[in-house]
């Protein structure tokens, strides 16, 4: 079937299997940010914004992306850029392999709500499983860029 | 799953007709059911039916199946109606993005005894909407199900509840509840709802003035099952101690 969508605000249009799963359609189209981690429907690596919601696209059928915008790691760099570099500095990440679908859902996180508690940091991200670091790291370094950027040293 | 035809029917009528296709199957978010080791003729998707509304109606608040579980809980009108407790009942479910995905419809329908969602609307008195039997109590959707159906909406009471309280334990933050109990006081009448897993959902109408003793009374009519997650002593202790807060937070002692 013929699905037609915005990639990263650029049009798309292709053919696909009418079960195919939105994460193996944008891993044909190149977005390699987007990971499948658990098989499970809960790690949170294959995030995406779907008309600006972060979802799961591994859970997502393709051809609900029809006629939708879907935003991917690749093409939110800008936005991210400056948030990565700075967790990257905190040490917050270990191995890394979770970090594209923690950086889709932070970034989704401080979209709905810029100034979020440490409760709300951690509610927002508990879908996104880290087998590394206990998530202490991530939510300190969360807290201290967003301190960073109020007191004006970003 | 894998299916050779994915639908989008534009009219509920035309839903219904395709629910009753052999090899067919209404996907909700497609959370779980995509785990499945089957592959279907047909597969009906539900999202150009606007039923992803909450409305307040002059029967009471009808939501639509479509409607995900982050929508409920953020939902201004779900949050007033229950002081909140929406919102601690279905935060704890996977995450975010999960609960984005995530139907009302396809966690009611499975008739799920770990579902927290189905716990939580049981317990409000809420009604299901099915396209061809009509409006139902939703006990009697969850004790007998609805084959060949199609849910459409939940409708809640026009009376919020005088208290409402939800309480379940996991095991570990974003996992499956071991057992999920909501307990809801409206006038003289007091409802408990228990979910445990993996036996199906149990509801019971109290008075209020025998509020002492309910948790003692409906443990002798609830079912447990061991399984991984717990065994049956720990989850008769559970019910018990959980039924227990539920009864004290709506006024009981």
């Amino acid at each position: 079937m013929e699905i037609k969508f915005l990639l990263n605000k650029k049009p798309v249009s292709l053919e696909a299997e009418p079960s195919m799963p939105l994460i193996d359609l944008l891993r044909s189209l190149g977005m390699k940010s987007v990971k499948c981690g658990c098989e499970n429907t809960v790690c949170g690596l294959c995030t995406v914004l779907l008309d600006e919601v972060p979802v799961l696209s591994c859970s997502v059928p393709a051809a609900r992306a029809d006629g939708h915008s879907v935003m991917t790691l690749e093409g939110l760099k800008a936005e991210a850029e400056e948030f990565v570099g700075f967790i990257a500095d905190q040490g917050a990440d270990q191995c890394g392999f979770c970090n594209p679908g923690y950086v889709m859902n932070t970034i989704a996180l401080l979209r709905e709500n810029p100034d979020p508690t440490d409760e709300e940091i951690r509610e927002y991200l508990a879908g996104n499983l880290c087998r590394c670091s206990g998530y202490e790291g991530q939510v300190r370094g969360i807290r201290n860029y967003l301190n960073a950027k109020k007191e004006g040293r970003l | 799953m894998k299916f050779r035809n994915f639908i989008q029917p534009r009219t509920i009528a035309e839903a219904y007709e395709l629910a009753q296709k052999p090899d067919t199957v209404i996907l909700g978010g497609m959370m779980w059911m995509r785990m499945q080791k089957r592959t279907v003729e047909n597969a009906v998707d539900l999202s150009l039916l606007g039923l992803d509304k909450i409305e307040e109606t002059g029967e009471g608040i009808r939501i639509g199946a479509y409607v995900s579980l982050r929508q409920l809980e953020t939902s201004p009108l779900l949050l007033e109606y229950t002081e909140g407790a929406i919102k601690t009942a279905l935060c704890p479910i996977v995450g975010v993005q999960f609960r984005n995905g995530a139907t009302l419809g396809g966690s009611i329908w499975g008739r799920f005894g770990f579902s927290d969602v189905e716990t939580v609307f049981t317990a409000l008195g809420a009604d299901v909407v099915l396209a061809g039997k009509g409006q139902v109590p939703m006990v009697e959707f969850i004790k007998n199900g609805a084959p060949k159906d199609l849910l459409t909406h939940i409708i809640l009471p026009k009376k919020a509840p005088d208290a409402f309280a939800v309480n379940a334990h996991r095991n570990s933050a974003t996992d499956f509840p071991v057992i999920t109990t909501a307990v809801c006081r409206r006038g003289d009448n007091v409802r408990v709802t228990v979910s445990p897993a993996p036996a199906r959902g149990y509801t019971e109408d109290f008075s209020a003035t025998d509020m002492p003793e309910i948790a003692g009374n409906i443990m002798k009519n609830l079912k447990f099952l061991a399984s991984a997650s717990a065994s049956l002593e720990y989850k008769e202790h559970l019910a018990r101690v959980l039924i227990g807060r539920g009864v004290k937070a709506v006024g009981g002692q």
